[in-house]
């Protein structure tokens, strides 16, 4: 019994802080979510008669047609490379993940510059050919262009998530096939697909996501969606009330996929996972299929980064000397460090929440792991209106009648800790999945505490995690842009508010050095991650 | 004689030594054949070179007289009809019992079909079970439904990894027995790899022992056990 | 050893940070100021406007502090910070927000005969809580090699038959739309507007779609010949770095209309404004006649100061007359304007 209590003691650092960082989440977002119960408005009404329905179909286009393209070009590859050895196979491992670097509403005025009448290929077929194609032909500023966009740029989480689990899980089931006499492409239908299930709609449910929460590209191209309409109602309207309706029903949405998605595998459920972790031996493929799969995966490669990065670079040597000065840099530095400085506090706190709820049997660590994830599942504009409410609060409570904490760079750091915690923890909690507890209770019993414990045996045996869970969120918030616009202090500009500032002026040209840094940086972490990946994997794996 | 392989060589990709060195050897029509060995000694990776999921340095494989691998040749695992049953089993867990039996039986009648899984669940025992989810059944049983898959396809030859080392130490002596009569009741050539000598002796009518990809004994079970040509072969029998 | 290096980490990113001199803001975000600023939400984001605002520091030693947005989200949130509000100052880049913004009771009457002076009565709002900044026409611009200009005179004849299925302009969520047809309310009737809208639509050659520049490129690509649209996008056109941008702006005229329609960018001064006073001394200086030039020009618009002379290139473009009503009905009819545009169907 004595033990029992001193382990309780011991345990009450962390649990304490977790318990204060769960509240700091949970309340901006309760705060909001409580004016659902608030009867409706008129203006209610008159959206739910004239606009919701555009929202919903609309909304549900570009998620439905997103999805399943995102999977087709994700997973496939993703099999290909798992299979089969190829030309450049081991840089496609990679490469194919590059495309996340680009942020889609980058990634769609690029692509809108690139094919419009004075764009480089109407251009050429008009200066070098005399061709006049119909330029209706070029127009991607529509709902085909945003799936296009979409899918192209969001595709990688399909990518990723469906390949480490085809590289650690398929092995046996999939030489289980071939030796029952089944092709390749049977094997493909009735073995890995349905097994690569639960990872597909991982990946494919953080592409819907992030489409729906996606502001920059449907604003961009005029698509009226539930993420412009809660912009528009909030802010074009000034009705909170309506906006945060909206946001309830589009959080409905989202859970309905989800649900439908679970019902729907039935008597089926199963999480397969073998402890043997194999790697597939792999066909080699020669002649005509080895040039197609490698041109297959070019293409994807070559359309979802080299040709936008091409473009992009050679706009940037068009605008340099009108952007290139001191307040260029100052930008830059500030967006920088600030996601730095947000993603390390990410990591730490994910870090904290993590270890206690791993520590933890209690009901309330079940919770704080599902609060801990709350707010990737809910949209920037509602985040934002929660932080700004809270914080307004706040100053009240301090001192009234001036804002000492509202519109400072805590606020917006605030912000992307809710937005983007889900990221950070998922990593560092799949690092204490994969290392178990075994050694933490080792260390216990060895007479060494919690505290002790983490820092001397936990951290180091988490660290790969903890660095991708770190690369992982610094991508996202150097892209971040709804919370950032709404949310930032004086004087305050990032790479991403730049680039969209640029571009919604109708400068695309001098958004592209802007933009060009921001998938520098991407593109290098995400590197990063993968170097990290395969060091810690079997080098089989790979 | 049923299976030829000669000279076989093998090298896994990352890995600096060879795993098969000049690797021999034949098995008869009707024979059960242990390969045993330490982990490591490149036994699984023979199954694995016959089954066609690895291509061999260098090296010939012929079943019942046709080349399957050579310096110009090879034939891919799903050409093969080569029945395996691995060590993890793996099932298919999204389909029942049913459809993991006869996912290799291909182009054939539904009254075929129904046929030949009647008679694969009546030959392992498991009738009942067959609506169910490998996740629903017991270890021994789901090594029983791997093999009535693998029998499905009417294979020349079959290949056991390591068939009991999943199961519980309890169980193992009753699930040889019942394995072997299911092989003796087929008539079908087996060869099976393990690293315990109670798995030999109780099933196999030949051993060949292997070390560091080498094979360093073999011959009839009996002649093996009393004979033993090193300290090794006896380590492992003692 | 490993915390510690973290720790020097730490202090190394802080210490970078808050020594960059330009970046001195980093800290100040954390604590509130008070002496000699004036904070500013803006809607315009050109890098010449915060060239002006620092000729405005080193000439008084009033720090500007600038907060960008759109103009809505702006609006709101000088809504929601209420009493304590940070902004002193608002500027948007059109007249109808900067009245939304008076509506709701968030501005307050800038009081300086110099603002007075400085602007015309039409450019301001009645009761002074605004005031333009720069002007800009919303006119016709035609395809130079098929469309004789003298044709169209008047924002009437965009509707006459001969233009079927010529006539190109964006869609009606866009502000600068819903101002032309607030102000064609304003002087000749709701049903006279309706009218007017009804027979664009007819005349247009596609769905509305894209931005103002996508109009005049579509003018040049052949889609259409006549696109209504801003004239300081004439000018950007001109200026581009693309030089296929630079050929369709050579490829098409801008024309004036009878009583053009004008809309303006704006200040207003905000209801708790704390700095009231460098606030007044902003609005002065950038309506001064000096400032008033380089604002203008940086945009390709007119100065709203009517001392200073309108760029070359802009001159270029020739005289005209604008529409007589005071800006702030644009605000008033706004509502009525969207409510034309769902009722006919203009998307």
């Amino acid at each position: 019994m004595l033990k029992r209590r001193n382990l309780e003691s011991q345990f009450n650092i962390w649990s304490i802080s977790s318990f204060i960082i769960i509240m700091f989440v949970l309340i901006p977002n309760a705060n909001i979510l409580l004016n659902i119960f608030e009867p409706a408005n008129e203006n209610w009404n008159h959206i739910k008669e004239y606009l919701l329905q555009d929202y919903i179909i609309n909304s549900t286009i570009l998620v439905l047609f997103t999805g399943i393209f995102s999977i087709l070009i994700g997973l496939i590859p993703a099999w290909l490379i798992t299979q089969y050895e190829f030309p450049f196979r081991n840089f496609f491992k990679w490469a194919l993940i590059l495309p996340l670097a680009i942020p889609p509403y980058i990634g769609a005025y690029t692509y809108n510059g690139l094919l419009n009448y004075t764009g480089v290929i109407q251009t050429s077929l008009r200066n070098y050919l005399g061709i006049n194609v119909n330029p209706t032909y070029f127009d991607i500023m529509n709902i085909k262009g945003a799936i296009f966009i979409y899918t192209i740029f969001l595709f990688p989480y399909v990518f990723i998530i469906t390949r480490s689990f085809l590289a650690k899980q398929s092995a046996s089931l999939v030489e289980a096939s071939r030796t029952l006499g089944r092709s390749s492409f049977e094997t493909f239908r009735y073995v890995v697909l349905p097994i690569s299930r639960t990872a597909i709609v991982a990946g494919t449910s953080l592409v819907v996501l992030e489409v729906l929460n996606d502001y920059g590209v449907v604003k961009y191209f005029g698509i009226t969606t539930f993420s412009t309409a809660i912009f528009k109602t909030w802010f074009g309207m000034g009705d909170l009330n309506s906006a945060v309706r909206l946001s309830a029903l589009l959080m409905v949405f989202v859970s309905g996929f989800l649900l439908i998605e679970k019902f729907s595998r039935g008597a089926k459920r199963f999480s397969y996972s073998t402890t043997k972790i194999r790697p597939l031996s792999r066909i080699k493929l020669s002649g005509v299929k080895a040039f197609l799969v490698s041109t297959f995966c070019s293409l994807i490669f070559a359309i979802g980064f080299l040709i936008p990065t091409l473009q992009l670079l050679h706009w940037s040597w068009l605008s340099y000397a009108k952007i290139l000065n001191i307040d260029f840099f100052i930008f830059s530095f500030n967006s920088i460090f600030v996601a730095l400085f947000a993603s390390i506090l990410i990591i730490i706190i994910s870090i904290i929440v993590a270890n206690t709820v791993r520590i933890s049997d209690s009901i309330f660590s079940k919770i704080y792991s599902k609060v801990a994830i709350l707010g990737y599942s809910i949209p920037g504009a509602v985040i934002a209106v929660g932080i700004l409410l809270f914080f307004l609060g706040l100053d009240r409570l301090i001192y009234s009648g001036r804002l000492v904490l509202t519109s400072t760079i805590l606020m917006l750091i605030f912000a992307y800790i809710i937005r983007f915690l889900a990221i950070g923890y998922n990593s560092v909690e799949s690092g204490f999945d994969k290392v178990g507890k075994s050694f933490f209770e080792a260390s216990r019993t060895l007479g060494v505490g919690i505290t002790k414990t983490f820092f001397k045996v936990d951290l180091p045996m988490i660290k790969p995690a903890v660095i991708s869970g770190f690369l992982l969120v610094l991508i996202e918030v150097l892209k971040e842009l709804p919370l950032t616009l709404i949310l930032r202090p004086f004087n305050f500009d990032t790479l991403a508010t730049k680039a969209f500032e640029y571009a919604s002026d109708e400068m695309i040209h001098e958004a592209a050095i802007s933009s060009i840094i921001i998938i520098l940086i991407c593109g290098l972490a995400i590197y990063g991650i993968h170097k990290l990946s395969a060091r810690k994997g079997s080098k089989n794996v790979n | 004689m049923l299976i030829e392989i000669k000279d076989l060589n093998f090298k896994y990709k990352n890995s600096k030594v060879d795993t098969l060195k000049d690797f021999s050897f034949t098995v008869d029509k009707g024979e059960i054949v242990c390969l045993l060995g330490e982990s490591g000694s490149g036994k699984s990776t023979v199954l694995r070179l016959i089954s066609g999921l690895e291509e061999p340095n260098a090296g010939l494989i012929k079943i019942n007289g046709e080349t399957i691998v050579d310096d110009n040749t090879f034939v891919p695992p799903e050409k093969r009809e080569i029945g395996m049953v691995f060590q993890d089993y793996a099932l298919f867990p999204h389909m029942s019992i049913a459809q993991n039996i006869l996912f290799g039986v291909k182009n054939k009648s539904k009254e075929y079909k129904e046929a030949k899984l009647e008679e694969l669940l009546k030959l392992v025992g498991l009738e009942e079970l067959r609506n169910r989810y490998p996740y629903q059944i017991s270890g021994g049983q789901q090594q029983r439904v791997a093999l009535a898959r693998s029998l499905a396809i009417e294979p020349s030859l079959i290949l056991m990894d390591e068939p009991f080392s999943n199961l519980d130490a309890s169980l193992q002596s009753r699930i040889r027995e019942e394995l072997k009569s299911i092989i003796k009741k087929t008539g079908i050539t087996s060869i099976f790899v393990s690293h315990d000598k109670d798995d030999a002796i109780s099933i196999a009518d030949k051993i060949v022992v292997l070390k560091d990809g080498e094979i360093v004994q073999q011959g009839a079970s009996n002649d093996i056990i009393t004979n033993p040509s090193s300290k090794y072969v006896a380590g492992l029998f003692t | 050893m490993k915390k510690s290096l973290f720790i020097l980490a730490l202090a190394v990113l802080v210490g970078t940070v808050s020594s960059t001199p330009a970046s001195a803001g980093f800290f100040d975000f954390l604590f509130g100021k008070d002496n000699g600023e004036v904070n500013l939400y803006t809607n315009r984001h050109y890098d010449t406007d915060a060239e002006l605002l620092k000729q405005f520091e080193e000439k008084t030693g009033i720090k500007v502090n600038v907060l960008k947005g759109g103009s809505d989200e702006l609006i709101e949130r000088i809504n929601r910070e209420g009493e304590s509000t940070n902004a002193d100052l608002l500027i948007t880049a059109d007249a109808g927000r900067l009245h939304r913004a008076k509506a709701a009771g968030l501005l307050q009457t800038i009081d300086s005969e110099t603002v007075l002076n400085n602007i015309p009565a039409n450019l301001r709002d009645e009761d002074n809580q605004w005031t333009a900044l720069t002007v800009r026409g919303r006119v016709v611009v035609y395809a130079r090699n098929r469309v004789n200009p003298l044709e169209i005179n008047t924002y009437e004849d965009l509707t006459a038959a001969k233009w079927n299925d010529k006539i190109l302009v964006r869609s009606s969520s866009n502000i600068y739309n819903q101002s032309l047809l607030a102000s064609l309310i304003a002087t000749e009737g709701e049903e006279y507007a309706r009218a007017w809208a009804e027979g664009v639509l007819n005349n247009m050659a596609r769905t509305p779609k894209g931005n103002d520049r996508a109009q005049a490129t579509a003018v040049a690509a052949g889609t259409g010949d006549l696109a209504i649209m801003n004239t300081y996008y004439i000018g950007k056109m001109l200026n581009s770095s693309n030089p296929e941008e630079v050929k369709v702006g050579k490829q098409v005229g801008v024309r004036f209309l009878d009583e053009t329609h004008i809309n303006v960018s704006g200040i207003g001064l905000t209801k708790h404004a704390k700095n009231k006073d460098n606030a007044i001394k902003l609005i002065e200086f950038l309506t001064d006649a000096q400032a008033q030039e380089f604002f203008a020009e940086a945009n390709y618009e007119y100065p709203a100061n009517p001392s200073v002379e309108a760029s070359a290139l802009l001159k270029s473009w020739g005289e005209f007359e604008t529409q007589d009503i005071n800006l702030t009905k644009l605000g008033e009819f706004n509502q009525k304007a969207v409510e034309i545009f769902n009722e006919i169907g203009w998307q």
